[in-house]
Parts: C-alpha cells; sequence; structure tokens
C-alpha cells in the first residue's frame, strides 16, 4: 500500500505539534502555575521535617537523607482504618503502577502509623504490602510520632474511645508531597482521586522547584 | 434504542457495570429492594488488614415519606456505620453514625472519605471474588438482605465514581 506524502497542511501541523510539545517539555521544567497541580498548593511550602523513626524491618530511618532527591509522599495514618488511611495507599499504588517506571522510581511513599500500640511491625508490612512493597512503614513512640506531626505543622494523632483494641484514631488525613527542592509545596486531602495522582505525579517529578 | 441491563451481586456483574456505565443508556438494577428502596453499587474492598474492611453502596429512596437507615449487620463481622469530619485543629475522624434519614426522592450515597460502612474483628478477610452478605435496616422499608462483591480498591473507587452524579 502506497503511503501519501505529507502535505504542506499536514506538515506544518506537525511543526506546530512538535513546537507544542517542546513548549510543553519547556514547562514541565519550571515549577508548576497556580492551578495546575489537582492538589491542595500551600500558602507557603514546609520545609522536610528531620527524624529518624524505625521501619518494619527494625532498621532506623533517617527520613530527610532516605528520601533525600525523591519526590516524597508522606502520610500519617493506621491499618485498623477501614476507609480514608487504604483509600489513600491503594489509589497512590495504582497511579504509581501505571506511570512510566522512569517516572514512579523518583517517587517514594512513607507512611508513619499513628497507632504504634497495635500496628506492630509485621502488621504494618502485610498492610503496605496488600497495596505495594515498595511503600515504607515507619514507628516511634506516641510522643515521637506527634513531634513528627507538629514539626509538620499538623496537629497530633488522637485516640478515640477507651478500649485497649476496638478505638480509632482521629488523624490528620492529607498525604504531604515533599519534592526534590525538601519542601511541601502541596497536599493532597481524602478524597483525591487517581485520576488527581496521575495528573500530578508527574508534575511533581518533572517540575523544576529550586532549592531550599 | 439499546438498553443494557446489569446486576452489581456478583464480580462479573460488576465489572460489567464498571464496562458499560460511560454509555447513555444504562439502566440500574437494584441489587436488592425493600418498599420503596432500593439498593445499588454495593461492594466491599478486599482487607488489607486481615481483622478490618469496609462497604460502600447506594441507597434510593424512591416513596414519598422519608425513610431512615437504623442499623447494618453482617455474619461476617461487627458492621457500623459511620462519617468522616474533620475538626478545626485538621483532625479527620470517623464517628459512629446512629442512623441516617434519606428523603423521599433521594439518594444516600456511601463513598471513600464519607459515610461508609466499617467493619471490624472480621472473621476471616475480605478476599477478591468473595461476596459479604449484609442486612440493612429502615424505618419503613424494613429488612433487606444482599450480597456485596468483594473487590480490589481500584475496582471499588472505579465503580463507585462512575455513579450518577448526586
Amino acid at each position: 500500500m502506497n503511503r501519501p506524502l505529507p502535505s504542506a497542511g499536514s506538515l506544518g501541523r506537525l511543526a506546530a505539534a512538535s513546537a507544542a510539545v517542546l513548549l510543553c517539555t519547556a514547562c514541565l521544567a519550571d515549577s508548576p502555575r497556580p492551578g495546575e497541580l489537582r492538589g491542595a498548593v500551600l500558602p507557603g511550602p514546609i520545609p522536610k521535617a528531620e527524624f529518624t523513626l524505625t521501619t518494619t524491618e527494625g532498621q532506623p530511618f533517617d527520613f530527610r537523607a532516605e528520601t533525600d532527591g525523591y519526590v516524597t509522599l508522606l502520610f500519617f495514618g493506621y491499618t485498623h482504618c477501614p476507609d480514608i488511611c487504604p483509600v489513600h495507599m491503594a489509589n497512590i499504588a495504582a497511579v504509581l503502577r501505571r506511570l512510566p517506571p522512569q517516572t514512579a522510581s523518583r517517587v517514594k511513599v512513607v507512611m508513619v502509623t499513628v497507632d504504634p500500640e497495635r500496628d506492630t511491625p509485621e502488621r504494618l508490612r502485610t498492610w503496605l504490602d496488600a497495596f505495594d512493597h515498595s511503600f515504607v512503614g515507619l514507628r516511634g513512640s506516641t510522643d515521637e510520632v506527634n513531634t513528627v506531626l507538629r514539626s509538620l505543622m499538623l496537629p497530633p494523632a488522637i485516640k478515640q474511645g477507651e478500649g485497649d483494641e476496638d478505638y480509632l484514631m482521629g488523624h490528620a488525613a492529607q498525604v504531604l508531597a515533599f519534592t526534590t527542592d525538601n519542601r511541601a509545596h502541596v497536599v493532597y486531602p481524602s478524597g483525591t482521586r487517581q485520576t488527581d495522582w496521575a495528573h500530578d505525579i508527574p508534575l511533581l517529578v518533572e517540575a523544576d522547584w529550586g532549592s531550599e | 434504542m439499546t438498553k443494557l441491563t446489569c446486576r452489581a451481586s456478583l464480580v462479573t456483574g460488576v465489572l460489567a457495570f464498571v464496562t458499560v456505565a460511560c454509555s447513555s443508556e444504562v439502566e440500574r438494577v437494584p441489587v436488592a429492594t425493600a418498599g420503596d428502596v432500593g439498593i445499588y453499587d454495593a461492594c466491599a474492598p478486599a482487607s488489607a488488614a486481615p481483622d478490618v474492611g469496609s462497604l460502600y453502596f447506594t441507597v434510593v429512596n424512591d416513596g414519598a415519606e422519608p425513610d431512615t437507615l437504623l442499623r447494618v449487620t453482617s455474619p461476617a463481622g461487627m458492621a457500623m456505620l459511620h462519617d468522616v469530619v474533620t475538626d478545626e485543629s485538621g483532625v479527620t475522624s470517623m464517628v459512629h453514625v446512629p442512623a441516617v434519614e434519606i428523603a423521599p426522592q433521594s439518594t444516600l450515597y456511601l463513598a471513600p472519605g464519607s459515610y461508609h460502612v466499617m467493619f471490624s474483628n472480621l472473621s476471616e478477610p475480605l478476599r477478591r471474588g468473595d461476596t459479604v452478605d449484609v442486612t440493612l435496616t429502615f424505618a419503613l422499608a424494613g429488612e433487606v438482605t444482599f450480597g456485596a462483591p468483594v473487590l480490589t480498591y481500584t475496582e471499588v473507587v472505579e465503580l463507585l465514581e462512575r455513579r450518577p452524579e448526586p
């Protein structure tokens, strides 16, 4: 089958499309413009907290050092949560699986349990593995975790209920997105959809956020 | 005109619904009815924790009177209707909701981050492909029992996001 030669008009459209791609690439090199991100852009960026907690494998995890150079999605939750916590994790995991590996590999997901009494290392690891084996689970004492929360301008977690086993935790429900400048410019509240993550994560990865 | 019908009582049925939901001509079939109340979109995500789970569905009240959802029970474990609230300090919590009124000709949507049923003390984890039996008790319509398919979280999210707009 003979393929028709491109017309002058189609070449012009091709050139215009190429220029648009170049422009778009140029856009990605800058930090996103206001309104471009679907997450909630903070009025002022939050510096990445410096803390060390313990992984589900029992190793110390220096958050600042271990996540340097990555887009880091930090969340505080617990495994007895039936709704917000697993939905956040499931949505992020599903989107990361669908993104190109060169983008997904530049993202780390860290979940700090606000319920260290019930979230044993084994339980937390099993829960995270239900979403993605690469997700980092961190534990610390209630005081240590609340200190981290306060350093990020988040409220301390609150135990709700009197039982030793049957209680819920109130906690900040947003995911903080730290970019490669080691600051969080945007957070993702409960209700963030997979389409929102799929839209924003490449922007968070590719944009030039400057330095601290 | 092509009319498509689908039933959400089986995993395959739910996936079929998800597939065809973009079509403009979908006749939604309830998974169960009682009186003027119809239950749609029932689904439960597979448990990430072995003893905890959740359940989502839609209640349509086609009647001329308000009805009230009074109770949720399941042989799978303790079932409790929750809402999600955030206080002034930014702490988000789940709170038990003893009852929810559904106005005449209106719809109650259960969804992540909003009304949902929490399963606790599950005797077994909810696994994809399972069906979890649920009974809802309404003040007027009485009891309605149905099986909610256990799906992946992504399947649940996709199913719920494709519901007609509130």
